[in-house]
């Protein structure tokens, strides 16, 4: 998760007490007519259900569907689709213990991987990246095994995203000065500094590689690679998080809330700024991911 | 400070927020026939280019704006992005979608315009005064720093009569109504001239504070605020908000001569070099609003002939003589009965109902009136936004979101948090006591059994702190009362001692009218214990709930108290402020209790 652990359980909380209220678009839909492939989706975390799950929807934020079911003490979030599509990632504590598991995009075959969280694929989706004990790690999926790319030395590092290309992993790492950006080679090494200003943190990359978004302590930002043309996307009232660039790069997915606790509500931007379009209401909806 | 952190983190906190029962209020929204305008759909279609812009105007004046500035007005040339010209030739300005900042080239501050559904609207003249006070006579030269889509930021030198320099940094971001200003070399202060109708100081414990210009005789008067107030702009379209970080940073505002139309004309707030200052516009049609009370209202629904123009918590503040006013955010149920941190169990008078804005002239309140205002008469309530919920439009910016923006979420997160002992955050009774009954009602104690004694326990050192809290108010009250008493013998020092003496013989007075109520920590753990006895038992559900009652009620009166304390405090604060300024033979003396005032405040 990504801001304090207070506001994340009263985010969670706002959620299981008022998870039933129905989203914007959503309809229920019968699983064989489920999304159609080549369609844009959004994926999603929610507790409309009363329990964090994993949601999907179209990207117009029509057609929203649950993905997993569980225990009520068990939680799943943080949902990341693989390259293809065709599989998603996500963190859960099933089994009583946070890990990270993969399933198909119909939310079948849901398998633990391993432990640790805030995993994201690879481009060629062999590896992904993740968090473990606030190390970052690659992990090799066929062979599971695994490198710690993040500085021995390094406390608090969190969020990694790969690079479209598949050369450099970056990834935030929090000190007692305050949060910062960092990239480093996908097989470790020194990292390179990219913002540290205003608690900057959670990058993702933009499909051509180029720009990453990050959130601050309350807005969506962008920003070059190289540490260049800083730009305040989100300047809205309440606070943004969670933002991710759509497939073709031109929109950002993000949340909105009205204080940092949420709770919070997907909305569309475009990524060089504008008016953003609500897609989802009612509950608290996190992590979108879109493909 | 913020980072991701593990979801088994987050998994643990689950239970215990659920069992807090937060957001209710925030989520149980009005219906949309309340809002002026509504919505953030419609908001979100008014939006334009939030990109910055900057130009210099030439032979063209840059006031007034032109409605069509965003349009870059042909007499202007736009300064492209990334270029930074040697000077200027005309006024330099700069703009995003809601402000417009002009420095003229034959002013000396910078002008702040916002843009409205009218045009662009002169809201404040920003001037960095020297530390002889003196107010600069002319711009000397303004400094390209930055100049993109995101932010420009302009460096600007002002000259005095007396050939001193005074420096400054204006930073103006993509989007957003806030003009960051940087004190540079010479600066002393910035002063703030706005057409204020009220300055409000918010509190997120006790009362707010409303200073209206009739209800002091003196030209100026020091604002007991630490980081920020509100200025409510004539006409009810405009705030103005000032920010800074220090709390060691003073404010006071000046008075326009005597007469119908005396209001608040300038703020000034000190500022030393490398300081920060923001200033926020918060623009919308009605966003605040008054209302005159007379003493025929008192118990009646009064339909106030306004509606919030946006979804949003609104705070309604009742003035009364001197600067306490009496303040509730608006519900949405009439005459809605409840425990709020702070009050104890209060009748809320503020409300909207579907169609309408309605209020109710509260009742003195029990336990007596707060310091400074032994006279209770209620003369103007007051309506103004104070923080955004899920409704709220995203074009909107809420006094709760500047501070975040500006200070960040750590301080905002620390001003919210009242004395240390914020109900969100805090197992206060009345949190705990009702989750408890909730396990008993859902006959789910058992399996509950070892989180109802936690969370007791944590309420019962929550209750221990909160009293030892009071208690350093108590010492704190005694100690300034003796501090005073020696100086009542001392000529010069001896009115503004006697006047602050009293306030804080009143804050012992106030805590001991409570003592009964409060009870002791000991009886408030020997209460947790009788509820965790009754984990087991058949038919326990009323006794839970008598317990839980009478928790409640300790707890509400442990708030009381405490924002008693806390106002006081504001009040000695004010009161010293007021003395500094205006009674030069004892600010010696008042600086002195001013800083323990502050102290005390900060101690959280």
């Amino acid at each position: 998760m990504r801001t304090s652990a207070v506001a994340t359980g009263l985010v969670l909380a706002a959620g299981l007490l008022f998870g039933c209220a129905s989203a914007v678009a959503a309809e229920a839909v019968p699983a064989e007519q489920a999304l159609a492939k080549k369609v844009e989706r959004i994926v999603f975390s929610s507790d409309r259900s009363g329990t964090w799950r994993i949601w999907i929807m179209k990207a117009d934020g029509s057609q929203m569907n649950q993905l997993t079911e569980g225990d009520p003490d068990e939680s799943d979030v943080d949902p990341v689709f693989s390259p293809d599509g065709k599989s998603i990632l996500l963190t859960s504590s099933r089994g009583g213990k946070a890990g990270v598991w993969r399933m198909q995009d119909d939310g079948t075959k849901l398998e633990r991987i391993c432990d640790g969280d805030q995993a994201e694929w690879s481009p060629d989706g062999k590896k992904i990246v993740l968090r473990r004990d606030e190390k970052i790690l690659v992990r090799d999926l066929a062979g599971g095994r695994e490198k710690t790319i993040s500085p021995k030395d390094w406390p608090h590092c969190s969020g990694p995203a790969w690079s479209p290309d598949g050369k450099t992993i970056a990834f935030a790492c929090r000190w007692e000065a305050g949060n910062a950006i960092f990239i480093v080679a996908a097989d470790g090494g020194t990292p390179t500094k990219v913002y540290d200003k205003q608690g900057a943190c959670e990058p993702h990359w933009s499909p051509d590689g180029k720009s990453i978004v990050y959130e601050t302590e309350s807005h969506i930002c962008t920003i070059r690679a190289d540490g260049t043309k800083n730009r305040l996307i989100t300047y809205y009232g309440g606070v943004q998080h969670y933002g991710r660039y759509s497939p073709d790069g031109k929109n950002l997915v993000f949340c909105q809330g009205p204080t940092e606790r949420g709770p919070w509500e997907i909305y569309v931007v475009p990524s060089g700024g504008g008016a953003p379009r609500k897609l989802t209401e009612g509950a608290s909806d996190m992590y979108p991911d879109w493909k | 400070m913020k980072t991701r952190q593990s979801l088994a983190l987050s998994l643990a906190v689950v239970g215990l927020c659920a069992a807090l029962g937060l957001f209710r209020s925030s989520l149980r929204l009005r219906p949309a026939s309340c809002w002026a305008q509504e919505g953030a759909e419609g908001a979100v279609r008014e939006m334009r280019d939030p990109c910055t812009h900057l130009y210099d105007t030439g032979p063209a004046p840059s006031a007034p704006v032109p409605d069509d500035a965003f349009a870059r007005p042909d007499a202007w040339i736009e300064v492209p992005e990334g270029d930074a010209p040697a000077a200027f030739k005309g006024d330099a300005i700069f703009l995003n979608d809601k402000l417009a900042v002009a420095l003229p080239r034959d002013g000396a501050g910078a002008a702040v315009y916002s843009r409205t559904s009218s045009g662009w609207q002169h809201r404040a003249l920003l001037t960095p005064c020297a530390p002889d006070g003196d107010r600069p006579a002319a711009l000397a030269g303004v400094e390209v720093i930055q100049n993109d889509m995101s932010a420009v930021v302009l460096g600007a030198t002002f000259a005095t009569d007396a050939g001193e320099k005074v420096k400054a940094t204006f930073r103006l971001t993509t989007g957003e109504p806030i003009l960051e200003i940087q004190a540079g070399q010479g600066t002393d202060k910035l002063v703030v001239d706005t057409r204020t109708r009220h300055v409000v100081v918010p509190d997120f414990f006790g009362d707010d504070m409303v200073l209206r210009a009739e209800a002091f005789d003196t030209p100026r008067i020091g604002l007991p605020t630490e980081n920020f107030f509100l200025n409510l702009v004539e006409g009810g379209d405009a705030i103005v908000m000032c920010i800074w970080p220090s709390s060691d940073q003073g404010a006071t505002v000046d008075f326009a001569d005597r007469g119908p139309e005396r209001g608040i004309v300038t703020c000034e707030i000190e500022w030393a070099e490398g300081g920060t200052v923001w200033v926020a516009l918060l623009e919308h049609p009605g966003i605040w609003h008054s209302r005159a009370i007379s003493s025929q209202d008192r118990g009646a629904d009064i339909v106030l002939d306004w509606r919030p123009p946006f979804q949003a918590e609104w705070r309604g503040s009742f003035t009364q003589e001197g600067p306490f006013a009496g303040s509730w955010n608006f519900k949405d149920e009439p005459q809605e009965r409840h425990l709020a941190p702070g009050r104890g169990e209060i009748v809320n008078p503020c409300w909207f109902d579907s169609e309408r804005a309605l209020v109710r002239m509260p009742q003195a309140p029990s336990g007596g009136e707060p310091p400074g205002r032994a006279s209770s008469y209620r003369k103007l309530l007051i309506a103004y936004p104070i923080a955004p919920n899920r409704a709220t439009p995203l074009t909107v910016l809420c006094p709760i979101d500047v501070i975040r923006r500006t200070l960040g979420v750590g301080p905002c997160q620390y001003i919210l948090a009242m004395e240390g002992l914020g109900q969100q955050d805090h197992p206060t009774p009345d949190v705990v006591t009702e989750w408890v009954e909730r396990q008993f009602k859902r006959k789910r104690e058992k399996r509950q059994a070892e989180t109802i004694r936690e969370r007791l326990n944590q309420m019962a050192d929550h209750v221990q702190r909160t009293q030892e809290r009071i208690e350093r108010y108590n010492d704190f009250a005694r100690h300034i009362g003796q501090l005073c008493a020696r100086q009542e013998q001392e000529q010069g020092t001896a009115g503004v001692a006697g006047e602050l003496r009293k306030t804080a013989q009143d804050m012992e007075r106030s805590i001991a009218l409570r003592r009964d109520a409060m009870k002791t920590p000991e009886m408030v753990r020997s209460l947790a214990d009788s509820i965790v006895v009754l984990i087991g038992q058949e038919n326990v559900l009323a006794e839970c709930e008598r317990l839980g009652e009478e928790l409640r009620s300790i707890g509400a009166a442990q708030d009381n108290t405490l924002a008693k304390c806390r106002m006081s405090v504001r009040w000695l604060k004010q009161q010293c402020r007021m003395a500094v300024v205006g009674r030069p033979e004892a600010s010696g003396f008042a600086r002195q209790i001013q800083a323990e005032a502050e102290q005390m405040l900060q101690q959280k």
